[in-house]
């Protein structure tokens, strides 16, 4: 893998569904590198090269994040929040969240969407719905989706 | 024996029934009465105001008010009062009316004595005070039952969301079992054709459990979602559902009859759902036979049937139709035995119910009440 293949950045605390998501997307045929964070504080000093991820390099950006909703510490839905206050700064360019999720229950879809979300996703139990879900939204995302000028290379400021 | 004396306020306008009334209760030897006088509704309520009193004689012509009027007055304005009515005017229709509307007595001028006045006073204080006792009762044991409900309402909500929480989160390991197991697949030739067997099981019971996970979200939401109620053609409603049940090339054919015409009243996603079990139940259920039948009747207003000429049911087990995961006929049809327990929820939360009729090999008959109540909308169940 080179370094310039764009970043998948997964957070998900469940050891398991982040091996069915290797296999997934290492099916996929796709260009990428995947980063696990376990919670959604770590998804935060990821994003900001702060804490455990303070020395990390802050000009590589993930392309795409995959959010799982139930987390330890800090819940999808809080990380969300989170990004939604430091989105409206100028120059910020944060990744499209994609929520994948157990839950299809819809006060989690509903507030998902309030919170920012592009897009929602329940994990499918069968694995070859879970496999082709998750390499669709990748492909969306990594190949198919223009994202904005500069992006992946902007300087991302700490949180206010 | 000594009692304390009895307050009584005696409304009347004559003076000289006055003193006659006075001049009884003032004699009586075993209970001192202190009566006051108002000659005037107005005065009453005024005298009323400024010190209570135990019971109100109260005549029912006045210079402000007359007839049941009077009554009724005074009543509103001090329910918690007895009146006793004292008049000339001998009517029993009128008798029965006030004693109705929450009079104590209705006694005749004349034709009461010391002894029968002190005692009609005596027990129009004692009946009401019983009577205002139950009343409180009634109104502790309300309140107490409307916060019971509460309580319930509110565990049982709880305990739903508890068990939604659970549903979703089972789907993770299942996740991880049936993702895992598909890895294996490629390892398949390590494996010997036992071996690839388990593995295929393992696959069919995880696809089995993650429907009946689905199933139990569902269920659970019919119980919760708003509902719309609106009119609906259930004629209409079925073919659309029967034309997303046929599979082109299925043999043999149904055969469906569809009565036109059938109205009700209900929400149209949940009562597509209603439909959707039952008839795909009995295409399910006739599918061995060699002409298979299904049939959307009426036999009444609200009410419906669904029958097939299928393999039907022992009667013996019709209660066990509608209970979530209860299945008669084991693997040889498939399913997982939570659409008709679907059903029955839906059905009753549109005030209906739901039964079903069969014999072995006869076919079977799915009657469905829907009350035609107009209106737009209920709010979820609690």
């Amino acid at each position: 893998m080179t370094t310039s293949a764009p970043v998948i950045l997964l957070a998900e605390d469940d050891p398991n569904d982040e091996d069915l998501i290797r296999l997934a997307l290492g099916e996929s045929g796709l260009h990428y590198c995947l980063d696990v964070v376990r919670d959604g504080v770590e998804v935060i000093d990821y994003l900001f090269a702060t804490g455990v991820h303070g020395g990390r390099n802050r000009s590589r950006l993930p392309r795409l994040l995959l959010l799982d909703l139930k987390m330890p510490r800090m819940n999808g839905l809080q990380v969300l929040q989170m990004l939604r206050r430091v989105r409206v700064g100028d120059g910020i360019h944060l990744p499209p969240v994609v929520a994948l999720t157990s839950s299809s229950e819809d006060h989690d879809i509903n507030e998902a969407y309030r919170w920012g979300a592009h897009s929602y996703i329940c994990k499918p139990v069968a694995f070859e719905q879970f496999s082709r879900c998750v390499q669709q939204v990748a492909r969306y995302w990594l190949e198919l989706n223009q994202p904005p000028q500069g992006h992946g290379r902007a300087e991302v400021m700490a949180l206010a | 024996m000594t009692r304390s004396p009895i307050q009584v306020l005696l409304v009347e306008d004559n003076p000289i029934d006055c003193r006659l009334i006075r001049g009884l209760l003032d004699e009586h030897p075993s209970q001192t009465f202190s009566v006051r006088c108002a000659d005037r509704l107005q005065t009453a309520g005024e005298q009323l105001r400024s010190s209570p009193a135990d019971v109100v004689l109260l005549d029912l012509t006045l210079p402000d008010a007359t007839g049941l009027e009077t009554f009724d007055l005074v009543h509103r304005q001090h329910g918690h009062l007895p009146i006793v009515i004292l008049t000339g005017v001998e009517d029993e229709i009128l008798a029965a009316t006030a004693i109705e509307r929450g009079a104590q007595d209705y006694l005749l001028k004349g034709q009461v004595d010391r002894n029968s006045l002190a005692r009609a006073l005596r027990y129009a204080i004692e009946r009401k005070r019983g009577a205002e006792a139950i009343h409180r009762l009634n109104e502790e044991l309300e309140q107490r039952v409307l916060e019971r409900t509460r309580e319930l309402t509110a565990s049982n909500r709880e305990l739903e969301a508890f068990c939604r929480s659970v549903a979703h989160d089972l789907r993770a390991p299942l996740r991880a079992i049936d993702g895992f197991s598909r890895a294996l697949e490629p390892h398949g030739q390590q494996l010997d054709e036992q071996g690839r067997s388990y593995l295929r099981r393992v696959r069919e019971a995880t696809r089995r459990m993650s429907l009946m996970i689905d199933a139990m979200l569902k269920m659970s939401s019919v119980a919760r979602c708003p509902m719309r109620r609106q009119r609906i053609d259930l004629s209409a409603l079925a073919h659309k559902v029967i034309a997303e049940l046929e599979s082109p090339g299925q043999a043999p054919p149904v055969e469906w009859i569809v009565v036109d015409g059938l109205h009700t009243c209900g929400d149209v996603q949940l009562l597509w759902m209603v439909l959707e079990n039952l008839l795909d139940n009995a295409c399910k259920f006739s599918r061995h036979e060699r002409y298979p039948r299904v049939e959307l009747g009426s036999s009444g207003p609200g009410e419906f049937f669904v029958r097939d000429n299928g393999v039907g049911f022992d009667m013996a087990f019709a209660d066990k139709l509608f209970t979530p995961f209860e299945r008669l006929h084991g693997e040889k049809f498939e399913g997982i035995g939570i659409g008709l327990a679907t059903t029955e929820r839906i059905v009753s939360r549109h005030g209906g119910r739901i039964w079903a009729e069969s014999m072995p090999g006869q076919g079977a008959v799915f009657h469905f009440t829907l009350p035609d109540k107009s209106g737009d909308s209920t709010s979820p169940r609690g």
